[in-house]
């Protein structure tokens, strides 16, 4: 390949009449490229791109010269049936990448190592977080240690919801046809939907906790002294996904969606929307991510009034304005029922995520006949708003997993502390310190195996616990700890007390 | 010679002869932006730089900032791969070879199994 791009060849573009298109692929003894042709529309256009002595069946458009391609790589080899399907032949593929300069490509290939050493799956099996079987693919197992992950991001997330006045519920998994008829989703969505039958009627394992949220909303009569009426769900769906597109915790079947449905007045959209970048912000920075954030506005086919939309999206950047945020502006890119606010969350490794999403919907009020009485004693729909901050909570904890490499902050890490004793005459006193730590609301772990304590050290280091505690004879007679920190090294003889206000800290502040 | 108006994303318009290649407006804005452009916006439809124009047109020039752009780099770069395979294996023969993200990929049907020594063969 650099040859040819050395070589320098210019690449030329011409059509064929489809006879003579069957017939220049024929003799080039091409059958793929034959089937291609015969498969096109009568009146297609046939179009041919030519370097050197290479021709091909292509529609283009491509670059002048092969010369622009100065740094190429190829990755890997894989079996792929011709046109996808197993009943055609096993061709063999080859994949790569190429950049303008070779320093682009460079960098490319260096993020591609980082991140494969970075990779959750990789990750989440030596950290013990989860597990993937055959049993259940795309339903991901949590161990203990993910258990402990994931409840530590759900009690932040619901610390920060309750701060800005949300109330939270818990609907069905499994709900009625009808229901889902009411919502559309069993015309629109079926085919995603996992169903089955109670007492000869359809039921729908539910794919998303809007409806179940809607029904909460219709069982009391609202008034707008209410408004906004904050509503969260941490709400497990399903919805099916090929089996070739799973991907560890980032393309699941099952997850916890962190929603919530904010019901008010048109005149609280502006205040709404910055209570719920508010959340986010919030959340992000926490976790030491950048954002950028998209609204999205009407698209071609959409429900609701001109006006309608035009008067949501004059808010929507009124309320971005005045909070003084950059954002992008994806003309007509908005969902049919409302125009959303996207934000996209960037990595360490500077890859970006769409997580958080800030949804008007103008459908779900009339679908369910929401309504609420006003100060003027009459009825109207109230403004929907859809949100989630996280997403997924199962991708949300693989991103996360990946941007700290499995290294943990003392908050978040599932293991705060290892306590290590040099040999088994020191479990006793090393107990009473795990005790005391636990009493003090840090997560311990201890190592009484006998082994040398080198390999515990090792152990622990791999398992990145944020803090050891070494205990030996010294330590006893003196009745204090050694403790070695994973980010800072030997952190030398320390006083338990003093340790534990210390990390308590450390904790409370998030750092 | 018949004049044709270009007109550019930042709204300015360029005249220019028509039957001009979309290659030569762009040296004509600036010969650094030529160096740097991959491919180009005709009316909003994706074009090659060695296109001409014949009637008025807008154009966007595209750098390998832009995900079209690396779209179309990367199709030709497909293209080489199959050019070079099939230099060492003249009894290949070719799939599909399309730009996905971050790369491409290009089918070879071929007795011969490739292996990673060829893939740094090939590359050569």
């Amino acid at each position: 390949m650099e040859k040819i791009v050395q070589e320098e060849f210019e690449i030329n573009r011409f059509e064929l009449p489809r006879e003579e298109a069957i017939r220049f692929m024929e003799e080039r003894n091409e059958p793929y490229k034959v089937e291609l042709i015969k498969d096109l529309p009568e009146d297609a256009v046939i179009s041919f791109y030519k370097q050197g002595d290479f021709v091909d069946l292509c529609a283009g458009p491509h670059l002048m010269n092969t010369k622009q391609v100065k740094a190429v790589k190829l990755q890997s080899i894989a079996g792929a049936y011709w046109r996808g399907s197993e009943k055609n032949k096993m061709l063999q593929r080859i994949y790569g990448t190429s950049f303008p300069k070779k320093k682009e490509l460079d960098e490319y290939l260096a993020l591609l190592e980082e991140a494969k050493k970075r990779d959750h799956r990789k990750l989440g099996k030596e950290l013990g977080l989860f597990m993937l079987k055959d049993e259940g693919p795309g339903f991901p197992f949590f161990l203990p240690k993910g258990v402990e992950l994931k409840n530590t991001l759900v009690s932040y997330w619901r610390e920060v919801r309750k701060s800005e006045g949300y109330v939270e519920i818990e609907t069905p998994i499994i709900l009625n046809r009808s229901l889902w008829e009411t919502s559309g989703h069993w015309y629109n969505y079926k085919e995603n939907m996992y169903t089955t039958t109670i007492d000869d009627m359809d039921y729908a394992i539910k794919p998303m906790n809007c409806p179940g949220a809607m029904l909460v909303y219709q069982n009391d009569i609202h008034s707008y002294k209410e408004f906004p009426l904050r509503i969260s769900e941490l709400g497990r769906v399903h919805r099916h996904e090929l089996s070739g597109a799973l991907h560890g915790l980032m393309r699941v079947r099952a997850f916890t969606q962190d929603d919530a449905h904010i019901f008010m007045l048109p005149e609280q959209i502006k205040d709404e929307i910055k209570n719920v970048t508010r959340i986010v912000n919030k959340i992000y920075t926490t976790l030491g991510f950048k954002y950028k954030m998209e609204l999205s506005t009407r698209p071609e086919k959409a429900i609701g009034s001109v006006e309608e939309w035009t008067e949501a999206e004059t808010k929507l950047k009124e309320a971005l304005e005045e909070m003084g945020v950059d954002y992008k502006i994806n003309e007509g890119d908005g969902a049919f029922y409302g125009p959303k606010i996207d934000f996209k969350l960037e990595d360490c490794l500077g890859r970006t995520w769409q997580c958080a999403t800030i949804q008007l919907d103008f459908q779900l009020p009339q679908l369910f006949d929401l309504s609420y009485i006003g100060a003027d004693g009459e009825k109207h729909p109230p403004i929907v708003i859809h949100t989630v901050a996280l997403g997924s909570l199962e991708r949300f904890i693989g991103i996360l997993i990946e941007h700290y490499a499995g290294r943990f902050p003392a908050w978040l890490a599932p293991v705060q502390v290892k306590v290590l004793p040099i040999t088994d005459k020191f479990n006793e006193y090393s107990n009473e310190i795990a005790q005391k730590l636990r009493a003090s609301g840090i997560r311990v772990e201890t190592d009484f195996r006998n082994e040398k304590i080198g390999y515990k050290i090792r152990e622990a280091q791999l398992e990145k616990v944020p803090y050891m505690i070494i205990i030996g004879e010294k330590e006893m007679e003196a009745q204090m700890i050694s403790v070695r920190s994973r980010d800072a090294g030997d952190m030398g003889s320390q006083d338990l007390n003093a340790f534990i206000s210390g990390l308590k800290t450390e904790i409370e502040t998030k750092k | 010679m018949e004049k044709i108006k270009i007109t550019l994303k930042d709204g300015s318009i360029r005249e220019v002869e028509k039957g001009i290649s979309v290659y030569d407006v762009v040296k004509g804005i600036h010969s650094g932006l030529a160096k740097e452009a991959i491919a180009a916006e005709v009316d909003n439809t994706l074009t090659g730089l060695y296109d001409t124009l014949t009637k008025d047109v807008s154009l966007n020039v595209l750098k390998f900032d832009s995900e079209k752009a690396q779209d179309v780099f990367r199709h030709t770069s497909s293209h080489i791969l199959a050019q070079a395979v099939k230099r060492l294996y003249p009894d290949a023969k070719l799939g599909i070879g399309p730009a996905i993200e971050n790369g491409f990929y290009y089918d070879f049907d071929l007795e011969h199994r490739f292996t990673e020594e060829d893939l740094a063969k090939i590359e050569k």
